[in-house]
């Protein structure tokens, strides 16, 4: 795979990094949520919490299968038969 | 055979000899690839989300359980003089609670562990407040509601009844 061009620019992946670690962040704040909400035996609460968490799960995996997906398409310029600008093996993804 | 491996030398580095056969940049393989780091926080939130799931699922284990308590006698009205206060487990041995005499005359009781860190809470007559000695917690004893220092939630509560002179514990609040 050397020689591959990066395959998502920088920018896209230094923004996809940061709101990964930002859902985290949530989910995070939602375990917290849902553990004081079972304790204070607010059911419903502690459900609502499972679900938004659930839902951050899948838009985590959309982004990253967004990214893999991303991946895998070659760049305009590869497909016009030219060399990626910046074939190097730490700036794939 | 100046090749063989009985005659060959270890390197000057401290490297064992085998390593010369089977090279690893450690460098590289130390470094986490993008692909990694996207790996590992898809796995992070998978884990929290799995986190969650198995809080709420203890909630409706517990929902479901204290549906199906029975009551249990705590003492007799006697046994607590004006003021005072003894221990009991209720549902079971695993939870201590605490049946308290308020100056009126009334019973109330609760789970006795600080909703902080879990370390057991004490009643405090003369200064009228349930007291946690680990880190200063204060609850109010009519209500269980956390008054001071670390605590975020009420004391649990559980309910009492008393009949025919005996007070029984009868199933727990919320």
């Amino acid at each position: 795979m050397l020689g591959r061009g990066p395959r998502l620019p920088h920018r896209v992946m230094r923004w996809l990094i940061i709101a990964l670690l930002g859902l985290n962040g949530v989910q995070l704040v939602l375990l917290q949520g849902a553990i004081n909400s079972s304790e204070l035996r607010q059911l419903g609460t502690t459900w609502a919490f499972i679900a938004a968490s659930a839902g951050i799960l899948l838009l985590t995996g959309t982004l990253i299968g967004y990214a893999f997906w991303r991946a895998r398409r070659p760049l305009p310029t590869e497909l016009a038969g030219q060399p990626a600008p910046d074939a190097t093996q730490e700036n794939r993804l | 055979m100046a090749n063989s491996i009985g005659n060959r030398l270890p390197p000057a580095n401290g490297d064992p000899l085998w390593q010369q056969d089977f090279p690893i940049n450690r460098v590289e393989e130390l470094n986490n690839s993008r692909r990694q780091f996207l790996k590992f926080l898809g796995l992070t939130s998978l884990a929290f989300f799995t986190g969650t799931l198995g809080v709420g699922l203890k909630a409706l284990f517990e929902e479901r359980r204290n549906a199906n308590l029975v009551a249990q006698r705590i003492a007799a009205v006697s046994d607590v003089p004006a003021e005072g206060w003894l221990t009991f487990h209720y549902p079971d041995a695993s939870y201590p609670a605490i049946l308290l005499r308020l100056p009126d005359g009334q019973f109330v009781a609760y789970e006795q562990k600080c909703t902080h860190l879990l370390c057991p809470v004490i009643y405090q007559a003369d200064k009228q407040r349930i007291f946690c000695p680990c880190h200063e917690g204060v609850f109010d004893p009519a209500s269980g509601r956390n008054l001071s220092g670390p605590p975020p939630r009420p004391l649990n509560a559980i309910r009492v009844a008393v009949r025919d002179g005996v007070i029984y514990a009868v199933g727990r609040v919320g």
